[in-house]
């Protein structure tokens, strides 16, 4: 019998017709993310494509004039016109292209770190776009190019390629900068090298501090940063009438430099003597060093992924299976550097520098492969997936210390280690990484349908991860453990009971308490979940949730964890045209006996031969010290999205949302709150007019206690093995808290209009700040180290460092004016004001400051107050 | 190197298409000089159910009546019935004639002299006339299961859904939502089998294209073979 069908049904079947040409003018996505890069943007138009478009005033339907909405109520927003079309050849061909070309002016503080971090702005000559692309409509086949050039290290090009519904290609070449500063100053000569040397006029161990100051401040200022360039081919394809099968290589390489450390121990100012005794205020210290140093950076990263997909297997089982791997290539395995100050006064010692060993190569695979059936019961589906990983490293290890800084022949310090016996790779336990973490993951799911307004399901899903890794950090030159501290340098200042060594049978290192081999971390989890959605009518559904998730540890304070989540959603849509978008979630963490340190078996005291001291082995930690992963947890997460739609081409958004974690710890993290809304208002009266607004606020809490130890206990008593909280050792009169508070604002508007088919302008303002504040509390000065007694007083101390800021205020425009259909003219614009305060950075006004006593730094950090104007001016032309 | 080149090669292409675009811009420039300016796309989606003086249209009908037949029944089967037909319908076919959106030997230039005014009389009269008598419509043939069902798994709509179950045109229910301008879709019930095929033909051709309605028409008749349109001719000239 023939019945009335729904009209809104057939009006979907018929806005579907009538808008099918339309679609090939629309987004940059890369759709299913297997074929092809991210998006593709830069600084002058992250959109990729959006400034090239005008929206279309016949919209998305022939059927009515203005935009529908999402299901969730938000506007569809109208879709851009199809670009002109010339017939290619006597085919059924069409092509069409577009090329940008113009000069971009930067003016004010255009050095500025913020305004360059991700832009590399530079007065030059600039692509805007060139496009190309070409299209069959008889057999779906299509080519496309775009690519825009604002420099070097600002550019893409893609090439797209293949036939709807058959095959797809993708081709790029990308680069993205990353600055990351604009003020950086490093002392040393090679930067970007892995050998970094002093300038002339520099003697360590004998030129002062003024000196080195002096040497610092004649420094030329540098750029650092990072370039991502990136390049890929890929391919997706029907391979037969039910299979389809994908694959894509993908290879980044990273090239640039960034600060980086190099510590040569301790540098305190409180050791040094001054007009009134040790712990003068503004006396620099004169032994160690701590030097901020600057690294390359040159790694390559490539990706393979292959994949083969089923749509309508064999049985009814819908399969996909996919086999990834990623293999990371650091060129520069090392970096050395000379230190600037001998570690102590005087002459120089052995030890003139350090060494670090750089990020290690790494291979990585898996293999993945996931299946689905349709039941026959309510309307089920039951779905499996299995995937196995590894990743291995298996780099030549770097020798303990270096040879140039510490040359065979000499001793370090006066400890009478030679350094003979720590400068080559004999001095090693193996002589390659031989690292290795497995992977594997089981999941299983059954979901059902059994009416029209409820579903549910259960999920079970099994997860390891298995390090086998094992190095033991064993001397076969001396027989000794362990390893020498901070390239030696701490052995030279404290001498053999410090250097980092145990030895059973040598009265110097066999009560030394130092680690000698990796821990290797590895766990279990075991993970079901049950959940299902319910519609009590036709404007309210409700959604349950509840997951057990078991984790087994290994190697860590607890051997089990035991994480419940239930969560509970509600939509709903009986708030007059409102949609109402709701969940809560509750959390609780329990688990097995904490054990503040379990990793003994990895520390000397496990060794045979361990001379326990007669003061025992200091606490180094409390037993009350949770760590935040490993700690009990009771955390409740709230969200509320109102959609109100406000006549047909409105839209007020409204979200709330909040999370507060409260964890089992008065030692440890104790808790973290955050608390935010969002606004945002989106009007679009016609094709023609666009405007948005939104205003968000958060602030977010976070706070963590800890205990001070008993310095006075240390190697005087056996009380200063007592790891309990309250005890000698951790006296509740030591207790202190720190504080992080950070209140965040955003808000901004853009509005677009095309005044006549020829002029199209967009404005956007963006105002963004946050005030960060790091405070503290304490119960009494014995929470403060005793050397700083003599500096501080609790005025002095008082109870937050000075407040982070960070304000930023952009204002752009962008104008499209069409000269003749084919010729048009660009103008853009862009300018920037904002001010940074940031309390690490306090007293670094020039390169001369960067030196305090032994320490040399080398970025003076961000500007506090920039302005920055970007002018661009381009042509358009076009088929 | 390779970076050099990528850097190059937007400039090189670029300077190629410049040359090609000079040269590509002559041709359209003089051809469009001879050719007439084609008329504006009518986009009908806002067009509000019309008024006008049944009685003054009914004055101005005499010449329309000659084909339409005076009581808004035609003469012909080539001719469209008019009598309670949708007067904005009616409205907005005269003034696409007059535009040049619609084309027709005959209606084209009876609609260049009408007015505003004139069209909306003429539509209002022949609206409120009496339409032709229900006929003894075959409710199980193809075309009914076309008009009634469509045929999804061809992709075609079913006609109903615009036209109205019984082809008297759409009865829709406010909901506050964007819809269609429900008083431009016409009446179906009736109409000869020939015009019926000729409207859906000029559809399905692209010579009726010109307007927001058309364009959806213009997606529903390329979904129709000729069988189709012959089906729901004869289901709608009889229903």
């Amino acid at each position: 019998m023939l019945t009335r069908k729904p009209l809104s049904a057939c009006l979907a079947v018929l806005a579907g017709l009538a808008c099918a040409p339309v679609v090939w003018a629309q987004s940059d996505t890369s759709d299913t993310q297997r074929v092809g890069n991210m998006q593709f943007g830069n600084t002058l138009d992250p959109t990729g494509w959006a400034p090239f478009t005008t929206p279309d005033p016949m919209g998305m339907s022939y059927l009515h004039p203005d935009q529908l909405r999402t299901p969730t109520g938000a506007l569809y927003p109208y879709p851009a016109q199809a670009p002109d079309e010339a017939p290619l050849g006597k085919g059924d061909w069409t092509y069409s292209w577009l090329l940008q070309f113009g000069y971009i002016h930067t003016s004010g503080d255009r050095n500025a770190e913020f305004f360059q971090m991700y832009s590399d702005w530079r007065n030059a000559g600039a692509v805007g776009m060139l496009a190309f692309s070409a299209y069959n409509r008889k057999t779906g086949q299509y080519v496309e190019f775009r690519g825009s050039h604002v420099s070097d290290k600002d550019q893409y090009y893609r090439l797209r390629a293949g036939q709807y519904g058959s095959y797809r290609i993708e081709a790029f070449f990308r680069d993205i900068p990353h600055v990351l500063s604009t003020d950086a100053y490093p002392l040393w000569n090679g930067v970007g090298s892995t050998n970094l040397t002093l300038p002339p006029g520099i003697t360590p161990g004998v030129s002062s501090q003024a000196q080195i100051a002096a040497v610092e401040a004649q420094r030329p200022r540098r750029t650092l940063s990072v370039t991502r360039e990136s390049e890929g081919v890929s391919w997706e394809g029907a391979l037969g009438r039910d299979w389809i099968g994908y694959g894509g290589v993908t290879n980044e390489n990273r090239n640039g430099d960034r600060d980086w450390g190099g510590s040569m121990f301790f540098s305190y100012p409180f050791l040094s003597p001054g007009p009134g005794g040790i712990g003068t205020p503004s006396v620099p210290g004169v032994m160690g060093g701590q030097n901020e140093t600057v690294r390359p950076v040159d790694f390559t990263t490539t990706d393979i992924n292959l994949g083969l997909r089923n749509k309508a297997g064999a049985s009814g089982w819908l399969f996909n299976f996919t086999m990834t791997a990623s293999f990371f290539r650091d060129h520069k395995d090392y970096l050395d550097f000379t230190a600037p100050f001998g570690v102590l006064p005087g002459p120089a010692t052995s030890i003139t520098g350090g060494t670090f060993s750089l990020e290690p190569d790494n291979n990585y695979y898996n293999v993945r492969l996931e299946g689905s059936h349709a039941l026959k019961w309510w309307n089920g589906q039951f779905s499996a997936s299995a995937a196995y990983g590894s990743m291995r490293q298996n780099d030549t290890l770097q020798a303990p210390l270096n040879a140039m800084f510490c040359p065979s022949g000499q001793f370090i310090g006066t400890t009478g280690i030679p350094c003979s016996d720590w400068n080559t790779t004999a001095a090693l336990s193996q002589q390659n990484g031989d690292a290795r973490i497995d992977t594997g993951l089981v999941n299983l799911r059954l979901s059902f349908r059994p009416t029209a307004s409820f579903n549910w399901y259960a999920n079970v899903r099994w997860y390891g991860e298995n390090n086998m890794t094992r190095y033991t950090m064993y001397n076969p030159l001396t027989g000794q453990y362990g390893f020498l501290h901070e390239s030696g340098s701490q052995a030279v200042i404290i001498g053999n009971a410090e250097a980092g060594l145990f030895q059973a049978g040598n009265p110097l290192y066999e009560s030394y308490f130092t680690q000698f081999a990796n821990i290797p971390y590895s766990y279990n989890d075991r993970q079901g979940e049950l959940g299902g959605t319910y519609q009590l009518n036709n404007q309210n559904s409700l959604g349950l949730t509840y997951t057990l998730d078991h984790q087994t540890p290994q190697q860590r304070e607890r051997t089990y964890l035991n994480d419940q989540h239930i969560k509970l959603t509600w939509d709903s849509k009986s708030f007059g045209d409102s949609t109402l978008r709701f969940s809560y979630e509750y959390q609780k963490r329990t688990g097995g006996p904490y054990n503040a340190f379990p990793y003994m078996n990895w520390y000397s005291p496990s060794l045979p031969g361990y001379v326990q001291d007669a003061l025992g082995v200091v606490a180094y930690t409390v037993d009350q010290m949770y760590k935040y992963d490993m700690s009990n947890l009771k955390a409740t997460k709230l969200k509320a999205i109102l959609t109100t739609p406000l006549g047909n081409t409105a839209t007020l958004t409204t979200t709330v949302y909040g999370n507060r974690n409260h964890y089992g710890a008065d030692i440890g993290r104790q808790s973290v709150g955050t608390t935010g809304a969002d606004v945002s208002f989106d009007w679009t009266p016609s094709a023609t007019t666009t405007f948005n607004s939104y205003l968000s606020i958060e602030s977010s809490r976070i706070k963590q206690g800890n205990v001070a130890d008993n310095e006075a206990l240390i190697g005087t008593s056996p009380l200063q093995a007592d790891m309990e909280f309250g005890g000698p050792m951790y006296p509740y009169a030591n207790f202190w808290t720190a504080t992080d508070t950070e209140r965040d604002a955003n808000a901004g508007l853009t509005i677009s209009h095309v005044f006549t088919p020829r002029v199209k302008l967009d404005v956007g303002y963006n105002y963004t700040y946050s005030h960060g504040v790091n405070g503290y509390d304490y119960s009494s000065m014995g929470a403060i180290s005793p050397s700083y007694w003599n500096i501080l007083t609790t005025a002095d101390i008082g109870n937050s460092f000075p407040a982070n800021i960070y304000r930023l205020q952009t204002l752009s425009a962008n104008m499209n004016i069409a000269l003749t259909p084919r010729v048009g003219l660009r103008l853009y614009s862009q300018y920037e004001f904002g001010r940074f305060a940031d309390w690490h950075y306090t007293g670094f006004d020039s390169p001369g400051d960067l030196v305090i006593g032994n320490r040399v730094y080398t970025d003076l950090g961000p500007q506090t107050h920039w302005h920055a104007a970007v002018l661009g001016a381009f042509v358009t032309l076009k088929l | 190197m390779i970076r050099r080149f990528v850097a190059c090669l937007p400039m090189f292409l670029g300077a190629l298409v410049l040359a090609s675009a000079a040269a590509a811009q002559q041709a359209p420039a003089a051809a469009s000089s001879a050719a007439p300016k084609p008329p504006a796309f009518a986009d009908v989606r806002r067009q509000q159910p019309i008024s006008g003086d049944a009685k003054a249209g009914a004055g101005k009908a005499t010449v329309c009546g000659a084909c339409h037949g005076p009581q808004g029944i035609s003469i012909a089967p080539n001719f469209p019935n008019l009598a309670g037909q949708s007067a904005t319908y009616l409205y907005v076919q005269l003034k696409q004639f007059k535009q040049g959106q619609r084309n027709d030997p005959i209606m084209s230039g009876q609609a260049a002299t009408l007015s505003d005014a004139d069209m909306r009389d003429l539509a209002s009269y022949y609206a409120s006339l009496a339409p032709k008598p229900a006929g003894p419509a075959d409710e199980s043939s193809a075309g009914a299961r076309l008009y009634l069902a469509g045929d999804p798994a061809r992709g075609i709509p079913p006609c109903q859904g615009c036209h109205g179950v019984d082809a008297m045109g759409p009865r829709p229910e406010p909901d506050g939502k964007p819809s269609p301008p429900w008083a431009t879709f016409p009446h179906l019930r009736g109409q000869s089998s020939l015009y019926v095929g000729k409207a859906l033909g000029d559809f399905r051709s692209g010579a009726r294209a010109e307007s927001s309605n058309a364009r959806i028409m213009q997606g529903v008749a390329q979904t129709l073979g000729d069988d189709d349109i012959q089906a729901l001719g004869a289901y709608l000239s009889t229903r």
